[in-house]
C-alpha cells in the first residue's frame, strides 16, 4: 500500500522554546517499496515516523495510507485506526508477558473474529518468520537483544498490517549481529511484500537495505535517490559528506565544453570533471573525489586523468583497506589504497583519479 | 492574525480531543483539588472572621490582633525552633555516625544493624514518648527510681528526679533520638555512592584515614547531610507527639499543641485565634520547605555522588568496632529496647508500678483478656482497619490518575497541578486537619454529615498523604518506557484498553509500595484523627492516648504493645518494597 505524505509540519514546545521538528515534509513510498528516511541525530526521522504511526498530530499537512488519508487538517485517525505495524528503537517488549502474549496482543484488538486455535496459528506463523517460534512460552525479562528484536517484528506483522514502519530497529545490537540482522530483516521484508518505511542515522544500513533513500537535515529532505544514484551523485556538500567519505576541492570553472566536461581551477591545480548544465564560465564550484576514486601513481603524467602531487602526511592500517593523508598543497587529502602498498609518512607521492569519478557541485550560500 | 489563527486553532482542537478523551482524569483531579484546596480556602476565611465558623458574625482583622499579641505565641514559636534546631543537630550526629559505621567501615553486625536501625519507624511517636514519660517520669520513673537508689549509697536523699521528661530538655532528647531512622536512610545513600577514587587520592597524597574523613568524606556529603538536616528541621518543626505528652503537662507549647489546644482542648475554643496560628504555622512551613527545595536543587546540581554500582572500601577502625557496636546497642536501647520494655511492663500489670522483685508476682496476660472482651474496643479496632483500607486504596487510586495525567498527557497547567499535589507535603497535620473541621463544620460542606465520621479522617490522611503517593507513582510513570504504551496503540489497542492491559501490570508494584506505605501510616497515624475524633470514629492510636490521660496506663500499654507488634513486621516489608520500587539497592 502506498504512503503518501505531504507538506507535512510538527512543532514542539520544548522547555528552551519551540522546537520546528518538520517543515514541510513530502515523499512518497511506493507500494512495495522500502523507503529509508536517513539523516543525522535530531533532524526528525522519528518525528515523521510518529506522524505517519498517528503517534503524534502534525500541526499541518496531510498523510495517507492506501485511499485513507490517516491525517489531515480536518481528519485524524489514532494509531489503533492505521494499518500499520511497527517496531520502535527500544523495541518496547512488554515485560510482564511472554513472548506468545506480545505476538497475541494485536490479533485480540478490535473484532478480528478469530478462534482461538486460529490465532495460535497466526502467532506461531509470525514466530516462525523470525526463527523465534521455539522460545514462545519464554517471559520476555529472558530473551536477549537479538531476540526481541525479532519478537518486536514478529508482533508488528502478526496482524497483517499494510505497513510495516520500523525506528532503528537495529541500533541497539552489536555491530556483528547488526550485519546479520540486516540481511534477514531485508529478506524477510521483501518475502512479505510489505510497504516499508524505515528509520536510521547509520548511512551504511541504509545503502545495504533500501530501495530509495531520503536524506534528512532539519526538518526537511535534502535528496531523495537509489542508494547508488545517491552515493555516486550526491546533490550537496551535505549529502556526500553523510554517505561516506569524500575529499573536497574548491575552485572556479576555467573551462567548458558542450560535451557536458570542462577544466576547473583550483588550488591544487587543473582538474578535468564532468560538468552539470547550467554552470556558466567563472563559477566557483566544489570538485568531489571519494577516497576509493585515489590511485598512486609513479609518475606525474596525467594522462586522460587528473594527479595531485604531495606528502604522506599519516597512514593508517584497518585491515581491508590503508587510510592514507596526503598534504596536497595546503590541503589534507585521504585516499584509501589497498592493504599491499607500501608507503610511509614523509613520501612524496602521486594520486591519480579519473574525471568520472569527480562530481561537481555548484557552491551556494547555503553550504 | 492569520497565521496566529492557524496555529490557535488545532491547538483548540487538540485540547478538546484530550478532555473528552481523559474526562474520568479530570473529575479525578477536580476531586483531588477540591479535597485539598476547599478546607484551606476556609481555614484562610476562618481566621478573618469573628464567631464560630459555622455562625461568622462578620468580617474582621481582630484575631490577627489578639493572635500577634499574646506572649505563648511567641513562647511556643520560639520553643518550636529551639527544640527543632537542637533536635535536629542531634539527629543528624547520631545518623551520619550510624551511616558511616554501618556502611563504610568494619563494625560487628553491620548488616543486622542496618535493619535494626529501621525499626524505630514501627513505633508510633506517641508511644515513643509515652515509653519515656515511664521511663524518666520525676517520682515513678524507673531510670529516676534507680538513681535514686544510686545517690543514696552516697548519702544524697531525694525525693524525685533527679531528672524529669516533662521539661525542655526532655523533649529535645526525645526530638533529638526521634527522626534518626529517617535521616540515616536519606544519607546513607550518599555515603554508599560515593565515588571511591575521591578519597583514594586523598590516601595517596598522604592524608591518614581521619583526616581522610574530616577533610575529604564529610565535606564531599555536606550537600547531602545539609538538605537532611534541613528535612528532618522541617519535621521537628510539624512534631505532635512528643509536645503533647510531656509537653502540655509541663505547661510548654509548641505551634501544633498550641492550635490542639485553642481548637479542642480549651473552654470555650477559639476557632478564630486557632485559625490565625494555622494559617500562620502553615506559611512559615511553606517557606521553609520552598528553601529546602532550593537546597536540594543545588546540591543535586554539585552532588559528587555517582551512579556507580561498585561499593566503597570498608575502612578498618581496629579496636574501636566494638565501642562502636556498643555505642549502637546503646542507641538502639534508648529508641527501641527500653521504651518498649516498659510498656510490655505496664501492661502485664492491673495497675502501673516500677519493675521490681514483688512486683514480679502480679505479672499476667489479663489486660490483653480483657481488650479483646471490650466490645468498644473491637468496633475501635475495626474503625482503624476501615480507615487504613480506605486511605491507602484512595490515595494511591488517586495519585495513579493524577500522576498519569502529570507524566503522560499534554494537558495545560499540569505542571501547576502537579505544584498542587505537593502543596499539603509542606502542610503540617494538625493544619491540615484544623482545616477539615472549618470546612466541615459550617455551611455548605457542613450538610454532607461527614464531620464527626470516619470519612473527614481518611479525607485528611489522603489529603496528607498524597504528596507522597503522587512522588512515587510519578517516578513509577516515568520509568515506564513511553514506547510500551505506544507500541499498544500501534497494535491496535485503544487508550483505555492499554492502560489496562499495560500500564496498571507494569505499576503494580509501585501500587503496592505506595499502598503499604499509606496504610503503615494511616495505623501510625495520630494528629490527624486526635484532632478530628468524635465517639463514632476513634481509631487505636486515639483511644490509647485516651486511655493514658484518664490515667489507665496499663491499657494504654497494652494498645501501644499491639500497635507495636503489628507494625514492625508491616514497616520492614514496606521498607522492602519502597527500595524495590524507587530502584535504590539494599
Ligand atoms: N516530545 C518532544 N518534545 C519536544 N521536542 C521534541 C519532542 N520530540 C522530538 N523533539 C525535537 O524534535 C526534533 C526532531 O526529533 P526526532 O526525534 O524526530 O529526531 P531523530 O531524527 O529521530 O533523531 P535521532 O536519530 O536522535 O532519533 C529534535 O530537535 C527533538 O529535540
Ligand atoms: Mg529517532
Amino acid at each position: 500500500m502506498r504512503i503518501q505524505v505531504k507538506e507535512l509540519t510538527k512543532t514542539f514546545e520544548a522547555m528552551d522554546g519551540i522546537v520546528r521538528a518538520l517543515k514541510g515534509l513530502s515523499f512518497e513510498v511506493k507500494p512495495g517499496e522500502f523507503y529509508t528516511l536517513l539523516g543525522p541525530s535530531g533532524c526528525g526521522k522519528s518525528t515523521t515516523l510518529r506522524c505517519v504511526a498517528g503517534l503524534e498530530r502534525p500541526d499541518s499537512g496531510e498523510i495517507s495510507i492506501g485511499d485513507q488519508v490517516v491525517a489531515s487538517a480536518n481528519a485524524f485517525a489514532p494509531p489503533n485506526e492505521r494499518p500499520i505495524g511497527m517496531v520502535f528503537q527500544s523495541y518496547a517488549i512488554w515485560p510482564h508477558m511472554t513472548v506468545f502474549k506480545n505476538v497475541a496482543f494485536p490479533l485480540k484488538q478490535g473484532k478480528t473474529g478469530l478462534s482461538k486455535a486460529e490465532m495460535k496459528e497466526r502467532v506461531m506463523e509470525a514466530l516462525a518468520l523470525v526463527k523465534m517460534d521455539e522460545l514462545v512460552d519464554r517471559p520476555a525479562p529472558y530473551l536477549s537483544g537479538g531476540q526481541q528484536q525479532r519478537v518486536a517484528l514478529a508482533r508488528a506483522l502478526v496482524s497483517k498490517p499494510q505497513v510495516l514502519l520500523l525506528d532503528e530497529p537495529l541500533s541497539n545490537l552489536d555491530a556483528k549481529l547488526r550485519e546479520e540482522l540486516r540481511v534477514e530483516l531485508k529478506e524477510l521484508v521483501q518475502r512479505v511484500g510489505i510497504t516499508t518505511l524505515y528509520v536510521t542515522h547509520d548511512q551504511v544500513e541504509a545503502l545495504a537495505m533500501s530501495d530509495r533513500i531520503a536524506v534528512m537535515l532539519n526538518g526537511g529532505i535534502l535528496q531523495e535517490a537509489r542508494p547508488k544514484e545517491l552515493y555516486l551523485a550526491p546533490a550537496s556538500k551535505f549529502v556526500a559528506q553523510f554517505i561516506g567519505q569524500v575529499n573536497f576541492f574548491e575552485g572556479r570553472i576555467a573551462e567548458h565544453s558542450d560535451e557536458g566536461w570542462g577544466l576547473v581551477e583550483t588550488s591544487q591545480g587543473q582538474l578535468r570533471c564532468p560538468l552539470p548544465a547550467g554552470i556558466p564560465k567563472g563559477a566557483t564550484v566544489l570538485v568531489t573525489v571519494r577516497p576509493e576514486s585515489l590511485h598512486t601513481s609513479q609518475n606525474g603524467e596525467s594522462g586522460d586523468g587528473n594527479v595531485l602531487e604531495g606528502r604522506v602526511e599519516k597512514t593508517i592500517f584497518l585491515g581491508d583497506f590503508i587510510d592514507c593523508q596526503v598534504l596536497v598543497g595546503s590541503q589534507l587529502v585521504r585516499a584509501k589504497l589497498p592493504p599491499t602498498s607500501d608507503v610511509g609518512p614523509g613520501e612524496r607521492l602521486f594520486l591519480r583519479f579519473s574525471p568520472q569519478a569527480c562530481v561537481v557541485l555548484p557552491i551556494r550560500t547555503a553550504d | 492574525m492569520e497565521s496566529t489563527a492557524a496555529l490557535a486553532l488545532p491547538r483548540v482542537r487538540a485540547f478538546w480531543d484530550q478532555a473528552r478523551r481523559n474526562i474520568v482524569l479530570i473529575l479525578v483531579t477536580v476531586f483531588l483539588l477540591f479535597l485539598i484546596l476547599v478546607p484551606l480556602i476556609r481555614l484562610l476565611f476562618s481566621s478573618f472572621q469573628r464567631g464560630h465558623p459555622a455562625i461568622p458574625e462578620g468580617w474582621t482583622l481582630q484575631n490577627y490582633v489578639a493572635a500577634y499579641s499574646l506572649p505563648i505565641f511567641y513562647e511556643a514559636f520560639g520553643t518550636t525552633v529551639l527544640i527543632s534546631a537542637v533536635g535536629t543537630f542531634i539527629t543528624l550526629v547520631i545518623a551520619v555516625l550510624f551511616a558511616w559505621l554501618i556502611e563504610r567501615t568494619d563494625m560487628p553486625l553491620r548488616n543486622l544493624a542496618w535493619t535494626l536501625i529501621l525499626i524505630p519507624m514501627a513505633i508510633p511517636g506517641v508511644l515513643f514518648a509515652l515509653g519515656w514519660a515511664l521511663l524518666l517520669a520525676p517520682k515513678t520513673g524507673v531510670i529516676n527510681v534507680l538513681l535514686r537508689g544510686a545517690l543514696d549509697l552516697v548519702g544524697i536523699h531525694l525525693d524525685q528526679g533527679p531528672v524529669s521528661i516533662y521539661s525542655l530538655g526532655g523533649l529535645i532528647f526525645l526530638d533529638g533520638l526521634r527522626g534518626v531512622s529517617t535521616l540515616f536512610l536519606m544519607v546513607v545513600g550518599a555515603f554508599r555512592m560515593m565515588d571511591p577514587s575521591l578519597e583514594e587520592a586523598a590516601r595517596v597524597a598522604k592524608a591518614n584515614a581521619r583526616g581522610t574523613f574530616f577533610q575529604v568524606t564529610l565535606p564531599a556529603l555536606l550537600p547531602a547531610i545539609l538538605t537532611a538536616g534541613m528535612y528532618s528541621f522541617i519535621s521537628s518543626m510539624d512534631s505532635f507527639e512528643a509536645p503533647l505528652a510531656v509537653g502540655l503537662p509541663a505547661g510548654i507549647f509548641v505551634l501544633a499543641t498550641l492550635i490542639y489546644f485553642t481548637a479542642r482542648l480549651q473552654a470555650p475554643v477559639d476557632y478564630g485565634l486557632s485559625a490565625v496560628y494555622g494559617v500562620t504555622f502553615m506559611f512559615i512551613l511553606i517557606f521553609l520547605l520552598i528553601g529546602y527545595r532550593r537546597a536540594v536543587r543545588y546540591s543535586e546540581r554539585f552532588s559528587t555522588i555517582t551512579g556507580k554500582g561498585f561499593r566503597p572500601r570498608v575502612i578498618s577502625v581496629g579496636k574501636w568496632r566494638y565501642a562502636a557496636l556498643g555505642l549502637f546497642v546503646f542507641y538502639f536501647l534508648l529508641t527501641v529496647a527500653a521504651p518498649f520494655a516498659i510498656l510490655l511492663w505496664a501492661s502485664l500489670l492491673p495497675s502501673y508500678r516500677s519493675p521490681s522483685f514483688e512486683a514480679l508476682s502480679f505479672v499476667s496476660p489479663a489486660n490483653y483478656l480483657e481488650a479483646f472482651s471490650r466490645p468498644h474496643l473491637l468496633s475501635v479496632a475495626s474503625n482503624t482497619l476501615i480507615l487504613m483500607a480506605i486511605a491507602a486504596t484512595a490515595t494511591t487510586v488517586l495519585a495513579l490518575f493524577v500522576s498519569w495525567i502529570v507524566v503522560r498527557t499534554k494537558l495545560r497547567g499540569r505542571s501547576l497541578l502537579d505544584g498542587m499535589m505537593f502543596l499539603p507535603h509542606s502542610i503540617p497535620g494538625i493544619v491540615i486537619a484544623l482545616a477539615m473541621i472549618m470546612a466541615y463544620l459550617s455551611p455548605p460542606l457542613r450538610y454532607l454529615g461527614i464531620y464527626g465520621s470516619l470519612w473527614i479522617v481518611a479525607m485528611g490522611l489522603i489529603v496528607s498523604y498524597i504528596a507522597f503517593g503522587t512522588r512515587l507513582m510519578n517516578s513509577a510513570i516515568v520509568q515506564i518506557q513511553k514506547e510500551l504504551e505506544e507500541a499498544a496503540y500501534v497494535c491496535g489497542a485503544t487508550s483505555t484498553r492499554t492502560l489496562l492491559a499495560i500500564t496498571l501490570p507494569l505499576l503494580f508494584p509501585a501500587f503496592a509500595a505506595g499502598w503499604i506505605w499509606v496504610a503503615v501510616h494511616s495505623l501510625r497515624a495520630f494528629s490527624i484523627p486526635l484532632m478530628l475524633a468524635s465517639k463514632k470514629n476513634e481509631v487505636f492510636s486515639v483511644l490509647l492516648w485516651q486511655y493514658w490521660s484518664d490515667g489507665d496506663v496499663p491499657m494504654a500499654a497494652t494498645l501501644g504493645v499491639m500497635l507495636v507488634i503489628v507494625l514492625i513486621p508491616l514497616t520492614l516489608v514496606m521498607r522492602r518494597f519502597i527500595v524495590k520500587v524507587s530502584g535504590q539497592q539494599d
